[in-house]
């Protein structure tokens, strides 16, 4: 039963990560709380849905149009909010507000054509996968699969490519990037995309597997923000470890105690980190002169 | 004076402020930061820029590297065949047609590596969309290879053979001294196909050991290299023992303008500089 419960918190720490790692794509790199990624975690399944039930194409293609259109859904915030008041050298706390603008407008428009109640993608039993005393779905196995795949692609172009570097430039110091010739708006975009990629595949397999309504991506990325100060802000690595270290602490304790304590235990654990390791686990000792 | 890179011409810029007259009146009221500069900096030479604190100095290099749009005038760069007006042009712009910068503080990246700093200044490629990255063709590597190459090229010519950066080229920037990370920064500048380099204050904070290893750079730059260096300094040694021009800014203008040894003996620059 231990092992299921670890399997169980694996599956969901991958979710975590990968939405983590989305969202702090661009916070490490913007300085903004982008509280509209909720929404493109829900915005893809409802695209799906649109294709595979609505219009009847294949679930693949479905799938494929849904992140693309999700893709630029999350460009499109940059391109109308986000830039013309990062152009105005708006502040932080503007673009935060205008980022619980963007979800209240999307979830509403969600709501409005698709109605509040849980949708599913997938109404038939779902097949399982057995090795020892662990039994998963194979929506599950997919979720972590693809979600590792997505990681170490990702890890690798971040540490080997150009991009990569302008990338983590980028998180460093977006004034000085501009001094050596980047144009950071075109990165934004890219980056935007890549977030947007992030939430949309890992938010379309979930609710193939569980289904979805208006609001299911706020709970998922407070756990991903949790996720992210846990691991260490700043570093591209940590919201991966974060989010693993939440979905394994979350089954143990719902194995622990019961499914009500989980958010329970996320954040006294987030306290515990506040307190006494603020910077996270992956925090860098730095010189000091 | 020999040809001009940079013809700075008649540029302002000013800001207003709410202020309360005697009456207890809220009036505004205009600043001039800088005052209808003008100011014309010779190509091949280095040129210093001299001045008390709020003269101006920092404002005018923003307007000059498009982080600060001046109210008025024009700021033209020539450039080896033509000239170019920048004043309205964005900071990655003006560094893609040759005109690079480092600030006084934040000069590299502290999270990347020794080596990345360099290769992240190669103007040859910039990369922001990443399908390059992806596939890495064989023209693509070898680019790359080029880059790894022309960095330690740079760090042999300047600091010698067995030098301590390439060694540590894959230690992360911010484990290098103070007095290292700004050598780090001016060396960079040569990764990218600068003509013109804006130093702010390239000397300010580092160990006295080090200022003139700093001066033989920006010396190299012009006499090895052939490009022009205009630097914003408060260490008259420095001024006048690298600066082939010298201008005193104050209250927004160009107060004086010449050598260093005719600006320095100026009254004004005394009182600053010298207290007498």
């Amino acid at each position: 039963m231990f092992l299921q419960f670890i399997a169980n918190g694996i599956v969901i720490g991958s979710i975590y990560a990968i939405v983590s790692l989305g969202f702090a794509l661009i916070y490490n790199t913007t300085k903004i709380f982008h509280l509209a990624y909720a929404v493109l975690y829900m915005f893809c399944p409802y695209m799906i849905l649109t294709f595979f039930h609505g219009l009847g194409l294949n679930l693949f293609i479905s799938f494929t149009v849904a992140i693309i259109i999700t893709v630029f859904l999350s460009v499109i915030m940059e391109f109308l909010v986000y830039r013309p008041l990062a152009k105005k050298e708006s502040s932080l706390n503007i673009m935060l507000i205008s980022s619980i603008g963007i979800m209240i407008v999307v979830t509403n428009i969600i709501s409005l054509f698709y109605g509040s109640e849980t949708k599913i993608l997938n109404s038939e039993i779902s097949k399982t996968f057995t090795i020892g005393n662990i039994i998963l779905t194979y929506a599950q196995i997919s979720q972590v699969s693809i979600s590792m795949i997505l990681i170490v692609v990702f890890l690798l172009f971040l540490k080997f490519s150009r991009f990569g570097i302008m990338t983590r430039a980028m998180r460093d110091d977006d004034v000085l990037c501009q001094v050596l010739g980047m144009d950071i708006y075109k990165m934004r975009y890219v980056l935007f995309a890549l977030s947007g990629l992030f939430s949309a595949i890992i938010g379309g397999l979930v609710a193939y597997d569980v289904g979805m309504d208006p609001y299911v991506g706020m709970p998922i990325l407070v756990n991903a923000v949790v996720a992210l100060i846990i691991g260490g802000i700043g570093r591209f690595e940590a919201p991966i470890i974060g989010g693993f270290i939440i979905g394994i602490l979350q089954a143990l304790s719902v194995w622990a105690f019961s499914a009500r304590w989980q958010d329970a235990v996320t954040f006294l654990l987030l306290i515990i980190f506040l307190l006494f390791r603020p910077t996270g686990i992956l925090a860098e000792r730095k010189r000091l002169v | 004076m020999s040809e001009s890179i940079l013809n700075i011409d008649s540029i302002t810029k000013s800001f207003v402020k709410n202020i309360v007259n005697v009456h207890g009146n809220n009036e505004d009221e205009r600043y001039f930061i800088i005052d209808d500069l003008d100011l014309l900096v010779p190509k091949g030479k280095i040129t210093a820029l001299i001045g008390g604190n709020g003269a101006g100095k920092t404002t005018l290099f923003n307007i000059i590297s498009g982080f600060v749009e001046s109210d008025s005038g024009t700021v033209l760069y020539n450039d080896k065949s033509n000239s170019i007006n920048i004043s309205k042009m964005k900071p990655e712009q003006i560094a893609r047609i040759g005109i690079g910068r480092m600030f006084q503080d934040n000069h590299i990246f502290q999270n990347l590596s020794v080596l990345e700093n360099m290769l992240i200044a190669d103007s040859n490629t910039f990369g922001e969309i990443p399908i390059n990255s992806f596939f890495r063709t064989k023209k693509n590597k070898e680019v790359e290879e080029n880059k790894i190459e022309k960095a330690k090229e740079i760090f042999e010519n300047i600091f010698g053979n067995n030098n301590s950066f390439w060694e540590r080229k894959n230690d992360k920037a911010k484990n290098l001294s103070y007095g290292q990370k700004r050598l780090l920064g001016l060396t960079r500048l040569l990764m990218g196909n600068y003509q013109l380099l804006l130093l702010d204050e390239p000397s300010a904070g580092v160990n006295a050991s080090i200022i003139p290893q700093i001066m033989e750079i920006i010396k190299s730059f012009v006499d090895d290299k052939d490009l022009t260096v205009f630097l914003i300094e408060h260490n008259m040694k420095v001024v006048l023992d690298i600066a082939d021009f010298c201008c005193f800014m104050s209250h927004g203008k160009i107060a004086a303008l010449g050598t260093p040894d005719d600006v320095i003996s100026n009254d004004e620059v005394r009182k600053i500089y010298m207290g007498a």
